[in-house]
């Protein structure tokens, strides 16, 4: 009797192991939705009310199962290509005219770069490398689009 | 909730040393610290802390309640540095920490300044198109972190602004914005400015014209946090406004750029 139940228990112990690594709780944590939409680069959309995505987050990722990269740079030949497969023309609408539709601003070590559209605003964020000339160096690390009739949640 | 000295956790193997450079006790699993032993599995010491010098609480300090644990590993703050011996090492002390804020350039308007990459290229908008050239009203300011006075050399800096932009009386997209450098003389610069890319004479004209007919106000309150080689974190809290809105309330094309210095209080 007690034999059977010992191999029964130990049949269901070995049964438990196949069922995979017990996951931790990760339930005290806030998550976050990411997605690769070119190899090595993240998305993280925000939503409206409506389910409709109202601001796109673009950045490099960092941490792959088989390798590390240390570079979050972001070119900005990177960004546009992202930009026109999420966001293609008949989404964005036309560029504004004017200077308007091109302001900057520097505060601290920090760049932002922006690009009116009808529907939406690209906005670059970099840093600013030293330089001693005229001039400001920047190095791309993060783009955000924002629809502009859409508010997000 | 987890203690942060957890993270020291590791899983068990032969290896006798640790992340922390410490022993490890085979039989009991604890790292010895010389002063003491840690436990990795409880993420705490198993003694309390305690000096050679008669003290009712060794090593605190009283701006910083974490110094009153006498369990903890680094203040619990594990990423701040080493614990060499198992005595809690003081930390900087933020008392004695400085910084200082001056306006280093008036704001001024500045036109076609080029935007570069880090390999020299001037930078393209979207589609290739305008050249980025930026015309605008820019300031600079410079800070310098000093310890009793003296230069801290080896401080990393992390700046995180929070920047609203007020064009009218229209709030426009407030944001924080952080960076991270490492100081090699306490000294460290900022830039605050606003303006658009130009393509032009005519562009540059309108530009200016704008700036200085519409009421524009930057303001960026700042929290700079230091960590210091010898171990510890402060923070120090400083408001920057850049506008063109004078005392009568009007628009003009003169500038200030005004700031307050920095108020340094420790890192809990």
């Amino acid at each position: 009797m007690w034999s059977k139940l010992l191999s029964f228990a130990c049949g269901g112990a070995l049964l438990a192991s196949y069922i995979g690594p017990q996951s931790p709780s990760f339930s005290g944590f806030k998550s976050v939705e990411a997605f690769e939409v070119r190899p090595g680069i993240l998305m993280m959309p925000r939503y409206a009310d409506d389910g409709k995505v109202c601001e796109i987050g673009l950045q490099k990722r960092l941490y792959f199962p088989e390798k590390v990269s240390v570079d979050g740079h972001l070119s900005r030949d990177e960004i546009e290509q992202a930009f026109e497969e999420l966001v293609p023309v008949s989404e964005r609408g036309p560029e504004l005219p004017g200077f308007h539709a091109h302001p900057m601003s520097e505060v601290g070590n920090t760049v932002t770069t922006a690009t009116e559209y009808q529907n939406v605003t690209l906005e670059i964020v970099g840093k600013v490398l030293p330089s001693k000339r005229h001039e400001v160096i920047e190095e791309p690390v993060v783009a955000i689009i924002r629809w502009k009739n859409r508010r997000c949640q | 909730m987890t203690s942060p000295a957890a993270t020291l956790r590791e899983q068990p193997s032969s290896i006798p040393h640790r992340i922390s450079g410490k022993e490890r006790d085979t039989e009991s699993g604890n790292d010895y610290f010389l002063a003491r032993y840690y436990s990795s599995a409880m993420g705490r010491f198993l003694s309390p802390d305690w000096s050679a010098k008669q003290d009712p609480v060794p090593y605190a300090r009283l701006d910083n309640p974490q110094t009153l644990n006498l369990y903890a590993y680094l203040r619990n703050n594990p990423l701040a540095g080493v614990d060499a011996d198992g005595h809690c090492p003081p930390g900087q002390d933020c008392s004695k920490v400085q910084v200082k804020v001056t306006v280093e350039q008036k704001p001024k308007f500045t036109k076609n300044v080029p935007l570069k990459d880090k390999d020299g290229n001037v930078v393209k908008g979207p589609n290739g198109k305008p050249v980025e050239k930026d015309t605008g009203i820019h300031g600079k300011l410079a800070g310098t972190v000093t310890v009793n006075g003296t230069p801290a050399a080896g401080v990393k800096l992390t700046e995180s602004n929070a920047v609203t932009t007020v064009i009218d009386g229209t709030n426009t997209n407030p944001h924080v914005r952080e960076g991270e450098g490492t100081s090699p003389n306490g000294q460290y610069n900022d830039d605050i400015g606003y303006g658009f890319a130009t393509s032009g004479k005519a562009d540059n004209a309108n530009i200016i014209d704008q700036l200085s007919t519409e009421k524009l106000t930057i303001t960026d309150t700042q929290t700079l946090t230091m960590a210091f080689p010898s171990g510890g974190t402060c923070s120090a809290t400083s408001t920057r406004i850049l506008t063109n809105v004078g005392s009568d309330g009007n628009a003009s094309s003169h500038y200030t750029l005004t700031t307050t210095q920095p108020v340094v209080t420790p890192n809990q």
